[in-house]
């Protein structure tokens, strides 16, 4: 059991306790905390909180649920000189992300069967499900993994995969620092040599619906997004060769002994100041630069579809803003009313920088950035606009977070035709395996409504748009 | 059929990751696919109980595992039976020994036994079949024998059990939210490495494609070979799980070794 203090809307404080370096703080209303399986996930928002160097508080955020090491939904800031670096803390799918682009067109033009035509054409063009990747896939070679590291998404572009203007409306413009695919192992590059385009399995989509209500037109505006706007969020990230640089990390932490001490192994941090540290911040940039640059070349096969199926010209299809929600990154932040640069774990949660941020482009810096928090593929994602919380180091959730496993949710679906009952509530789904919709059926996911509600509350981000889903491609 | 008797034989049910759909001909339901071990023939009802009673039992608790390596046509010339080959990558020793007990045991009781090695097949179809379109269609598959049964044949292709022994199962799926997660159990660690394969070939056929040497020394030597197996798969043919993570410890309760395993996906 837990004793979880409120010390403001939807917000909790864990108290230090034990070796604890610094306290808990849990976004989520009480109804949330209600529904969900918490004791697990607290007891791992405790446990990151005995990590060294850890500043300010060990942060879950309202979706947060049982991960690898850190919860799901877990935020924690590290000290450079005295703190750490964990893979655990970024997950394996490095830099997985959403991106959000707006259609100008209504609903009218995806109904029936410019609709199924669409769904067709992006299927063929954006291989999904497991797989080596796509015919049409050039394999990459070490210049190019190279030239990806250095770039990040500016290398699709440069291929002729998107627009320029792209960059500008995409988290530190597609390109993470300091990467050096050197730092990359040989296992890795193979994995990911044939995947760059690709969405995945697993809960990575990409969906097409209609931008249902406004909650903030005023920034909606500023944005570009009007309601009833087509929409199209895609969510991937950096496939076999991130998942590679991490498990390389891992047995490599093992094996040098970092794990002993920790209070779960599955922590296994290296000291930032460290080379063995270095040296994964590094394989680990270079890892989310690929999945910059594959969200990239899917929004960009995206738009040949639309042109093929609907004859919708790709450079109508604007991006909005793309995320990452499984990063390690360096910020500053006012800590102890000193600037400081803090290594910011974001593990299943969105960066949600407020009005005036540096990085932004003059438009989000004027609004603060969007952020992007997919729900389910029946009821709705949600469009947010980041308030630049100190208290999460900017941090807000990053999706719904699961409500059952994915057994249980095979099991409930088992027997019935899943396709047709997402078919009778307005959604298309096409899908590499029926196996991979029957775990992703919409009640397998909390309600994404109340997840950005306890967002909204512990003013973290506030709701601009809510989303609704018609077209779903699946792994 | 005399009311007096059953038509009866001894046998293994069998788990598997069955596809779908199959090509075409006289398909068994999956409820009644089997590995047989013994035909007893009509079985007089009231010889039953004492057959039960006396029958030797299987030296071991745990459930033989392995793999559908190959499809068959039996028999040879004028094939009736489209079936699946286990080969057993668990028990193989112990499912031949206890198949050698219950021969002889069958032989002093005066049943008549097939003189021939034990083959172990399990039908999926009966003729009529095309045979090029069921090559066509084969991919090996793990299996788990979960049970030794006394079977009766009600006609149909469907065959009920009067009698089981169930086995305990090497790996059970349990909740976990995000991703997926097993205990696995075995005599020793070479078994937990090869349950913890079979359990995500059930997830994953291809994946047993993938196995290296089976010798493991240590938990984190388990977690590195499925690890490299995973990186492999993904690379040849793609594969559903991003790493199987250093999770749990390995318990030992009554002579079995358990693991949780957790498999990020």
């Amino acid at each position: 059991m837990f004793n979880l203090k409120k010390i403001k809307p939807a917000t909790y404080l864990l108290e230090k306790e034990g070796d604890m370096r610094v306290p808990g703080l849990i976004i989520a209303t009480e109804e949330i905390m209600q529904e969900i399986e918490f004791e697990r996930p607290l007891e791992q928002v405790r446990n990151v909180a005995h990590l060294p160097g850890i500043v300010g508080y060990s942060i879950a955020m309202p979706d947060i649920h049982w991960g690898y090491g850190f919860p799901i939904g877990g935020v924690a800031g590290m000290d450079p000189e005295t703190g750490v670096i964990s893979p655990g803390g970024v997950g394996y799918d490095i830099n997985c992300g959403v991106r959000l682009a707006v259609i100008p067109e209504s609903i009218s033009c995806i109904e029936g069967r410019s609709g199924e035509k669409l769904l067709e054409e992006i299927f063929k063009l954006v291989p999904s499900g497991v797989g080596k990747g796509h015919k049409k896939i050039r394999g990459l070679s070490e210049r190019d993994y190279h030239e990806i590291a250095a770039k990040g998404a500016r290398f699709a572009i440069e291929q002729g995969k998107g627009l320029a203007e792209d960059l500008e409306h995409i988290e530190s413009r597609g390109w993470i620092e300091d990467a050096n695919a050197d730092l990359v192992s040989h296992k890795a590059k193979d994995r990911g040599k044939d995947q760059l385009g690709t969405i995945g399995s697993g809960n990575h989509f990409v969906e097409i619906g209609v931008i249902e209500t406004l909650y903030r037109p005023e920034i909606a505006k500023a944005w570009g997004v009007e309601e009833g706007q087509l929409y199209l969020l895609i969510h991937s990230g950096s496939r076999g060769f991130g998942h590679q640089v991490c498990q390389d990390t891992l047995d490599a932490f093992m094996h040098k002994g970092y794990a002993e001490g920790l209070i779960d192994r599955q922590l296994v941090a290296a000291p930032l100041q460290s080379q063995d540290g270095q040296n994964y911040f590094q394989a680990m940039a270079t890892a989310a630069n690929f999945a910059f640059c594959n969200r990239q070349t899917i929004l960009h096969e995206v738009r040949q579809a639309f042109k093929e199926a609907l004859n919708i010209a790709p450079e109508k299809i604007r991006l909005i803003y793309d995320v990452c929600h499984n990063i390690a990154k360096f910020e500053t932040y006012e800590v102890e009313g000193k600037l400081k640069r803090l290594c910011i774990h974001r593990k299943g949660a969105t960066r949600a920088f407020g009005p005036g941020a540096e990085e932004l482009n003059p438009i989000f810096k004027k609004t603060g950035q969007p952020v992007l928090v997919p729900g389910d593929m029946g009821r709705a994602s949600h469009l947010m606009v980041g308030k630049g919380n100190p208290m999460t180091w900017c941090s807000a959730c990053h999706g719904a977070g699961r409500a059952k496993s994915r057994i249980q949710s095979k099991k409930s679906w088992q027997g019935r035709d899943i396709f047709e009952y997402m078919h009778s509530r307005g959604v298309s789904v096409m899908a590499s395996s029926g196996r991979t919709v029957a775990e992703e059926m919409p009640d397998a996911y909390k309600d994404v409504d109340k997840v950005v509600d306890a967002v909204e509350k512990g003013e973290l981000a506030d709701k601009v748009a809510r989303l609704t889903p018609r077209l779903v491609i699946k792994g | 059929m005399d009311e007096e008797t059953k038509r009866t034989f001894l046998g293994f049910s069998i788990d598997a990751p069955w596809l779908e759909t199959y090509p075409e001909g006289r398909v068994l339901d999956e409820s009644s696919r089997h590995i047989t071990l013994a035909f007893l023939g009509n079985l007089p009802n009231e010889r039953i109980k004492p057959f039960i009673e006396r029958m030797p039992l299987p030296a071991f608790s745990l459930a033989p595992a392995g793999i559908c390596d190959a499809l068959t046509f039996l028999p040879k010339h004028h094939p009736r039976v489209a079936a699946y080959h286990a080969t057993w990558w668990t028990r193989e020793k112990e499912v031949e020994n206890y198949h050698q007990k219950l021969k002889e045991w069958l032989q002093s009781e005066g049943f008549k036994v097939d003189p021939r090695p034990f083959n172990a097949h399990l039908t999926i179809a009966r003729a009529p079949f095309n045979q090029e379109a069921w090559k066509k269609g084969f991919e090996p598959i793990p299996l788990l024998a979960t049970g030794l049964h006394l079977y009766e044949s009600v006609g149909n292709l469907a065959y009920q059990p009067l009698w089981s022994y169930p086995f305990l199962a090497p790996f059970e799926e349990f909740e976990h939210t995000a991703d997926i997660a097993f205990l696995i159990r075995g005599v020793t660690l070479e078994e937990i490495f090869l349950h913890a394969t079979l359990a995500l070939c059930f997830h994953f056929p291809l994946f047993q494609e993938f196995l290296p040497e089976k010798k493991v020394e240590s938990l984190e030597e388990i977690v590195e070979r499925l690890n490299q197996m995973v990186t492999a798969s993904d690379v040849e043919v793609g594969c559903p799980f991003k790493a199987v993570s250093y999770h749990g410890e390995i318990h030992e309760s009554n002579g079995l070794l358990q693991w949780e395993m957790i498999v990020d996906v």
